[in-house]
């Protein structure tokens, strides 16, 4: 039966002139049998008709029964109600404009976030039943379980032969070897450095993804100190540099030195490890890895089928306390966190930063904007349906339940809704093409970010809940009126309760706005703080590129130091470097060159254990994770010429300089900080210091000390460094740090455009070292932005929130004052006439208004102190509670409500009293 | 015209549907015969017949097609669905336990 209701209504619908006429036929036809029939029985025809005519009754009536029956009824009835309200939009373009505005920025904003949102954190990844994957962090200081971190590669087999949660277990490594990046070579290509990840075999697997051409690694391919001559390549990396050739498969290329077969290709969807990692190769296994306690190993794995991510924490941290017992040095100290994969996704490796978190307090910001927008949204219709009370009434008094008032309302608010929601799906559209053009790149996926099916009904559904949610309050409160009361009297007079809603609306908006204001503030002043942070160096006219010798050339292990391999470093990179220098300097552009083993700005740091010759040994206990409690120091490697390059300034003392070499007397040069920190009162130059990290360290003279420079923008006061020549590091080296003999960051100060000088460099290192590439070639300006980007761009987005959210009080301020003006028109009038000056009337409207404000702002700071902690973890060298920025965002807020009272104030205060008194 | 009990609720409906079950007929002719087989005991407003007659249409009940009356007139005949059988059935058997049941309540209160 509900079929047939279905196609007899939708037959209705569309056949609805025919169907008229065939009803008025029916009936008249009926009509006129009956008259005959009476005719028959002895009438005149004419008395006949009208007998006939009054026995069926009210025609017009059994008319729109008929229609009820077939459904038609409520399609007429909405069709009305949508008609009515476009009308009555078009009737006051105030209120359109106003509201439908409001609205969109709204559904704007939210919609913009929500997109963001959707491609970062809900869509699942590209891979098969990716609900399944999970990423295993380490935790390395169980005291600070949110410092999460990578495995060393026992770790990584414990969990995958230990554990019975998870069908298979992968792990890889961008830092493996020391080498993010391998050059590729060969005849007739010019060589490159190319960024790629080491996996291990069951990483495709794992994933569930399959190569398109070839295959992937083996077992066999896997062993530890044999790096297995193999490598796949990605879809880009085969159509860029290998011309999507078919027959690449099995073809051997000369990767960092040394011939290498191409195995296989990955298909063009396979783009986890993002679009610059552009190779894979085996798991670089040396025996120095395997034993360390430490490594760069993430692992991901796939649960069971019906095994929870719960489950399989439960499991790892029972195996962990296991095998702390049984392996206390592999495994002592240590916590694992499981997480799924798509949420790991969202942690940023490289600026460490989580998007995620930044993400969800952006929807809530948003979330707050559209709550103001609905507020505003909601007063407007309050004071319209005041308006209306008297049809309101009229239309119940002559036979309208309240459900069909209700309904009419609310239909009557559709047409505004959806406005509002075409509005801001174009606001959104443009400002996520703003968004794609200006996004960091690690924003995950970034690529993906569109418009979709999914965010379109996301944004539908806001806005049918919108005008549901803003339209029914005002709607209940108009159809109680009791009708006969609002018949009688005239249209204006609110009540009281009506008033005191759009107060508290007002004052809602206003401690909201200040919410975000705040907010916004307390980021644009972590900002300008990041911004301004004196970096003691010149960024500018600055080119750094980084320069590295292939790892198995360049070091060999020779043994264990404490729980990480002991490496001896050949003098070839240093020597390279030094040949590199010595041939830059003649480039014409170049100012000055220098190098660095760590990236200038770049935010990492070795520190290092010292002593200072001819102190006594500060007593300190060894801790019981074996490092001492000893002073530790930042250590740099540099060549000549790199305060002058950086323009560091020199303090006391000397430069390095062409005698600083390997066979003359060791000498560092120390920082301001460290200066001051444990030379106080005395001068470090002409003292001795050793390091305290290898067996055959030697005591370096301090020769000077230079000005402070941060390791990067975000760091919050300056750490004591010791710089030491390059060409008189020692030739042991221990554990990770062996990664950062291979090779330096060049950075050249250049007399123009850094970056046009480029090709000219390329040239000039390949005359030196033909097989190697200079890579990541770029201004220390786009470092340092790169690095702030991020920062920038929540800051930006929230400013823009907050400003949004400001506007809109201040419209809904206007909008409650306007109305109280209006209304109480002739009582100034009256007042007026009755002697009261025009500043006695301006005060009169703005007490309330003052109030209003006063209430918001302490209710909105109130809130905002509560709240504010939760960016706490983004600001820099700012409280959450800084008086600075809420008193900024108070005042700011309060000048915008006081403008939007006042233009209104004053027009009451310029009325003409008589026309006043006649208002109604 | 003498005493009409006013039509019971409801009732309507299964009236159109027995009258239509006879043979089909137009709108007109449902009233006539309606009168017919009650007996004029009871009352039909003749208007309230359409929204009756669509409701049933609209359900599926009833089907309808315009044709010629027998006096060459157009009319819109309708007749029973196999689904307006069915209804028929069922509400017939509804009333003769309905009517038997209060039958039988009356008679023992007399008795």
């Amino acid at each position: 039966m509900m079929w047939a209701k279905v196609r007899s209504l939708a037959s209705g619908l569309v056949r609805r002139r025919r169907l008229e006429d065939e009803m008025a036929e029916e009936i008249r036809l009926h009509i006129d049998a009956r008259a005959r029939d009476l005719v028959r029985s002895g009438l005149e025809p004419d008395a006949a008709w009208r007998r006939a005519r009054l026995e069926f009754g009210a025609v017009e009536r059994y008319k729109e029964e008929v229609r009820a029956a077939r459904g038609l009824r409520l399609v007429d009835e909405l069709r009305a109600d949508l008609t009515c309200g476009l009308r009555a939009l078009r009737r006051a373009p105030g209120f359109t404009a106003v509201a439908a505005v409001s609205l969109a920025l709204g559904i704007g904003a939210n919609t913009l976030v929500f997109t963001l949102v959707d491609a970062a954190l809900l869509r699942p990844l590209a891979l098969p039943e990716s609900h399944r994957l999970v990423t295993v962090w380490n935790i390395p200081d169980t005291t600070k379980p949110d410092r999460l971190g990578t495995h060393s590669i026992t770790r990584y087999v414990a969990f995958k032969d230990l554990t019975r949660s998870f069908e298979s277990v992968a792990a890889h490594n961008g830092l493996a070897c020391g080498i993010k990046s391998l050059g590729f070579a060969e005849d007739g290509i010019p060589p490159e450095r190319v960024l790629g990840q080491t996996v291990s075999p069951s990483m495709f697997r794992t994933l569930g993804v399959e190569p398109m051409l070839g295959r992937t690694f083996t077992e066999a391919e896997d062993q530890v100190d044999q790096l297995a001559p193999v490598v796949v390549l990605s879809h880009r990396m085969w159509q860029r540099r290998y011309a999507s050739d078919g027959n690449i498969v099995g073809k051997t290329i000369v990767l960092d030195r040394q011939p290498t077969t191409i195995i296989g290709v990955m298909p063009e969807r396979f783009n986890f490890f993002g679009e610059q990692v552009e190779f894979f190769v085996p798991l670089c296994l040396t025996r120095a890895q395997v034993e360390s306690r430490v490594g760069a190993n993430t692992v991901i794995a796939r649960l069971k089928a019906g095994v929870t991510v719960e489950q399989a924490q439960t499991e790892i941290d029972a195996l962990g306390e296991r095998l702390a017992a049984t392996d206390p040095v592999h495994h002592r100290g240590f916590g694992a966190k499981v997480e799924s994969l798509q949420r790991s996704a969202t942690r940023s490796a490289g600026t460490g930063g989580d998007y995620g978190s930044a993400l969800l307090m952006l929807q809530g910001a948003v979330g707050v904007v559209l709550l103001i927008a609905c507020a505003n949204v909601a007063g407007l219709l309050l004071a319209r349906t005041a308006a209306r009370r008297t049809e309101v009434a009229l239309r119940q008094a002559i036979g309208a339940s309240r459900p069909r008032m209700v309904r009419q309302l609310v239909t009557e608010t559709l047409p505004l809704a959806l406005l509002g929601g075409g509005l801001g799906m174009v606001l959104a559209w443009g400002g996520l093409r703003l968004f794609v053009r200006t996004a960091p790149p690690d924003f995950p996926r970034v690529q993906d970010v569109s418009i979709d099916l999914r965010v379109l009904s996301f944004t539908a559904i806001v806005a049918l809940v919108t005008a549901l949610v803003f339209a029914v309050l005002p709607a209940l409160q108009a159809s109680r009126t009791h009708v006969t009361g609002a018949l009688k009297e005239s249209s204006r007079g609110a009540t009281a309760g009506r008033q005191r809603i759009r107060h508290a609306l007002v004052v809602g908006q206003i401690a909201l706005a200040l919410l975000l204001l705040v907010g916004a503030g307390l980021l644009l002043h972590s900002f300008a703080r990041v911004v301004g942070n004196e970096l003691g160096a010149d960024p500018t006219n600055l080119l750094t590129f980084d320069f590295r010798l292939p790892a198995r050339e360049s070091y060999k292990q020779i043994g264990m130091f404490g729980s990480s391999g002991l490496f001896e470093v050949s003098a070839v990179p240093a020597n390279t470097v030094e040949r590199v220098l010595q041939r830059l300097e003649t480039v014409p552009g170049v100012q000055s060159v220098a190098a660095t083993n760590t990236p200038p700005f770049g935010g990492s740091s070795a520190d290092v254990p010292f002593r200072i010759d001819g102190r006594a040994e500060p007593s300190s206990a060894i801790s019981v994770a074996g490092a001492a409690s000893r002073p530790t120091v930042m250590r740099v490697a540099i060549t000549r010429g790199f305060f002058q390059t950086m323009k560091v300034p020199l303090r006391g003392g000397r430069d390095f300089d062409q005698r600083d070499i390997a066979t003359a007397p060791f000498v560092v040069i120390i920082n301001e900080t460290m200066a001051r920190q444990y030379f106080s009162g005395e001068d470090p130059v002409g003292q001795y210091l050793r390091f305290d990290s290898l067996p055959n360290e030697q005591p370096r003279q301090i020769v000077g000390i230079v000005g402070d420079t941060l390791v990067g923008p975000f760091q919050a006061s300056h750490q004591p460094a010791v710089y030491v020549p390059h060409l008189q590091q020692t030739s042991l080296a221990a554990g990770p740090t062996v990664f950062m003999r291979i090779g330096m960051y060049f950075v050249v100060r250049t007399l123009g455009d850094p970056m046009a000088i480029v090709p000219n460099i390329k040239r000039a290192v390949a005359e030196v070292d033909r097989a190697t590439p200079i890579a990541n070639a770029g201004t220390v300006e786009q470092t340092l932005d790169a690095q702030v980007r991020s920062l920038r761009l929540y800051t930006w987005l929230l400013g823009l929130f907050g400003a949004v959210a400001a506007v809109l009080a201040a419209v809904g301020i206007y909008g409650v004052v306007a109305h109280s003006v209006t209304e109480r028109t002739r009582e100034f009038g009256v007042r007026m006439a009755l002697g009261a000056r025009r500043a006695d009337v301006l005060l009169m409207v703005l007490s309330r208004a003052t109030r209003l404000i006063a209430a918001g702002l302490v209710l909105g700071l109130a809130n905002a102190i509560a709240f504010s902690r939760v960016l706490e973890a983004n600001l820099f060298q700012v409280t959450a509670t800084d008086p600075l920025t809420y008193m900024a965002g108070s005042i700011l807020l309060l000048l915008v409500a006081a403008i939007a009272s006042t233009v209104p104030a004053s027009r009451a205060a310029g009325l003409d009293p008589i026309v006043a008194l006649r208002h109604d | 015209m003498g005493d009409e009990a006013a039509l019971l609720p409801g009732t309507l409906d299964v009236l159109i549907l027995k009258s239509i079950s006879l043979a089909p007929e137009h709108g007109y002719g449902v009233l006539l015969r309606i009168q017919q087989i009650t007996g004029g005991a009871l009352l039909v407003e003749q208007g309230a017949l359409y929204p009756a007659l669509a409701r049933l249409e609209h359900q599926g009940l009833l089907a309808s097609e315009w044709g010629t009356s027998d006096n060459n007139r157009r009319a819109k005949y309708y007749r029973l669905t196999a689904a307006g059988r069915r209804r028929l059935k069922s509400e017939t058997e509804r009333w003769e336990r309905l009517a038997l049941a209060m039958s039988r309540a009356l008679r023992a209160q007399e008795a």
